[in-house]
């Protein structure tokens, strides 16, 4: 992730840490499982705790390991997507709830090795608004979705992890905690931009909420260093295949 | 709440159990609040509550340090269950629709993510590490039996030294692991941790084989759900190893159980196969031995009220017929 140059150690030990704990002992999950992801998927939760943490100085260990716990958090959870209602075979609906539930133990299980209890509530908070999400997404299925009902489904189901992101990027780093709600609002509005890039029908709302990121880049520049919220903001765009003027003089 | 005659020793405190349940499992989204819901008022036997509650009583008893834990962990089984569930595609569960048969695959999944976040929640409320570090090796360690067991569907070669490793990871360690903090949250010497969780492993192990042949030989009625469906899923259990060694009906059975698109009537004539060979009887002596084990380690303990029941419910497990 060239793009994202202030952060690349940070994501490359985050990546060493999740390929390490991803071995399942009766079979590899690529064999199990046909698991597709793009960038966005692989990178985006921890480059938004890194980055945070990065704008107050130097990422420390606890942001390392609380940046794999919400990566295995949205991997169980992008696993367990793979199952739906509709038709499928015995293995198409059978392996994806297993592993989904063998990587949600895993970041249980890290939570506690790396002593990360203090952060839990945080966790358990976005687990549940995730799940609300998706039930509310299946409760608007057969009906033509409002702009209204869709932002409450992705605030759910997506902004609530980036949201969780930023903050513990913020509370990892020991930011004062006057400073979380910034940060949120920036984790908001890039889930937001992030889940919208991925449903044509609402790409429309992807410019929006990339414009109050931006807002939300310059709003923080008068007290942190913004550089790795910038490159975070251009991977998204790149990624997103989302083409932005942008007229901020920070860039 | 069944089982009240093992756990009269446990009773005034299991009820406060099943009255946090109540109070943990209320939810605001009105999905969410019907599923769960349903999944308590399915009841359950809350053995694995019973069983920490329990272990907690031979040592120094505090239900305040007991109460996350038994709340957490009948959430965990909970959300195994409804898991479980969408995995066999299961319609029916003690008698009652389950939740995949009433909302389908997506929401039952949500609902079990619900559930371990809602386990998660009660966790961080022990306040120990290495209590809560058991219980998630534990929850992976079930994953892994439930994967091994798919893996290895329909493969009639396996023998009793794969069948035990999947029914330990299955089921056996979530009772081992109930029964350990049990005692380790009252301050258990090791000697009284390491009794309890095996006692626990013996049971969990025996509850398994039992399940496995009533799997066969159940009244549906009183199963509460179809017999039968480890032969329809393929899943190789220890009555069908024993019977594939008898040589007057193995090359039938053999067919019948590899083939991954039997009808029902094939499905009915290798359950008859099972239950005409030495299968049933042969696991049977296997549960009594395990039964046997749980109990005996028992007599380092201290013979106190809940020692008695904690054999009670062992020689329960060995009889029971649903």
């Amino acid at each position: 992730m060239a793009v994202l140059n202030s952060i690349q150690f940070e994501l490359r030990d985050v990546e060493t840490q999740m390929s390490k704990e991803f071995g399942l002992k009766a079979s590899g999950m690529k064999d199990l499982i046909q698991l597709q992801m793009d960038n966005l998927d692989q990178f985006l939760l921890p480059a938004i705790c890194l980055a945070v943490a990065r704008t107050a100085g130097p990422v420390n260990n606890t942001v390392i390991a609380l940046s794999s716990v919400l990566q295995h958090l949205y991997l169980a959870q992008h696993i367990h997507s793979m199952v739906r209602d509709q038709e499928m075979t015995d293995s198409e609906r059978q392996y994806p709830i297993l592993v989904g539930d063998y990587v949600f133990g895993q970041s249980f299980l890290k939570m506690c090795e790396e002593d990360l209890f203090k952060y839990v509530s945080h966790f358990v908070t976005a687990i549940k608004k995730i799940n609300e999400g998706i039930v509310l997404r299946w409760r608007l299925k057969n009906q033509k979705m409002s702009v209204k009902d869709y932002k409450a489904v992705i605030e759910k189901e997506k902004a609530s992890l980036t949201v969780l992101a930023a903050r513990l990027g913020a509370e990892g780093s020991n930011l004062k905690s006057h400073h979380f709600a910034k940060f949120e609002k920036l984790g908001y509005n890039i889930g937001m931009a992030w889940a919208a890039s991925i449903e044509p029908q609402y790409s429309f709302l992807t410019q929006e909420y990339l414009s109050k990121t931006m807002a939300n880049i310059n709003d923080l520049q008068e007290t942190f260093s913004v550089q790795p919220l910038q490159e975070l903001y251009n991977f998204i765009r790149q990624e997103s295949g989302t083409d932005v003027y942008l007229s901020s003089n920070i860039l | 709440m069944k089982n009240h005659k093992f756990f009269k020793e446990i009773l005034a405190d299991l009820k406060k159990v099943e009255k946090e349940l109540d109070k943990v499992l209320k939810v605001n989204d009105p999905v969410l609040s019907q599923t769960c819901i349903s999944l308590l008022q399915a009841g359950g036997k809350r053995m694995r509550p019973g069983f920490t509650l329990l272990s907690g009583k031979f040592f120094d008893y505090s239900f305040e340090k007991l109460l996350p834990i038994a709340v957490a962990l009948e959430i965990i089984h909970m959300a195994t269950l409804v898991h479980d569930d969408v995995v066999d595609a299961s319609l029916i569960r003690r008698g009652r629709p389950t939740l995949v048969a009433g909302w389908g695959n997506e929401v039952s999944i949500a609902t079990g993510d619900y559930l371990l976040a809602k386990a998660l929640e009660q966790i961080v409320k022990i306040d120990d590490n290495k209590l809560s570090a058991y219980m998630a090796k534990v929850c992976i360690d079930m994953c892994q039996g439930e994967i091994h067991q798919l893996k290895y569907s329909y493969d009639i070669e396996q023998n009793f030294k794969q069948y035990l490793y999947r029914i330990n990871r299955k089921t056996a360690l979530l009772i081992s692991l109930c029964c350990k903090l049990g005692a380790m949250a009252c301050k258990a010497h090791s000697r009284g941790i390491w009794i309890m969780s095996t006692y626990g492993h013996c049971l969990g192990i025996a509850f398994q084989i039992v399940d496995d042949i009533l799997d066969i030989t159940a009244d549906p009625k009183v199963l509460g759900k179809p017999v039968g469906n480890d032969v329809r899923q393929g899943i190789i259990t220890l009555p069908m190893i024993f019977a594939l060694k008898d040589p007057k009906i193995a090359e039938r059975l053999k067919e019948l159980l590899a083939s991954d698109q039997k009808t029902e009537d094939e499905v009915q004539e290798a359950v008859a196969l099972i239950k005409q060979s030495d299968g049933i009887a042969k696991s049977n002596e296997i549960v009594q031995r395990y039964i046997k084990k749980g109990i005996k380690n028992l007599s380092e303990l201290p013979d106190i009220p809940a020692k008695g029941a904690l054999i009670e419910l062992a020689e329960f497990v060995g009889e029971r017929s649903y």
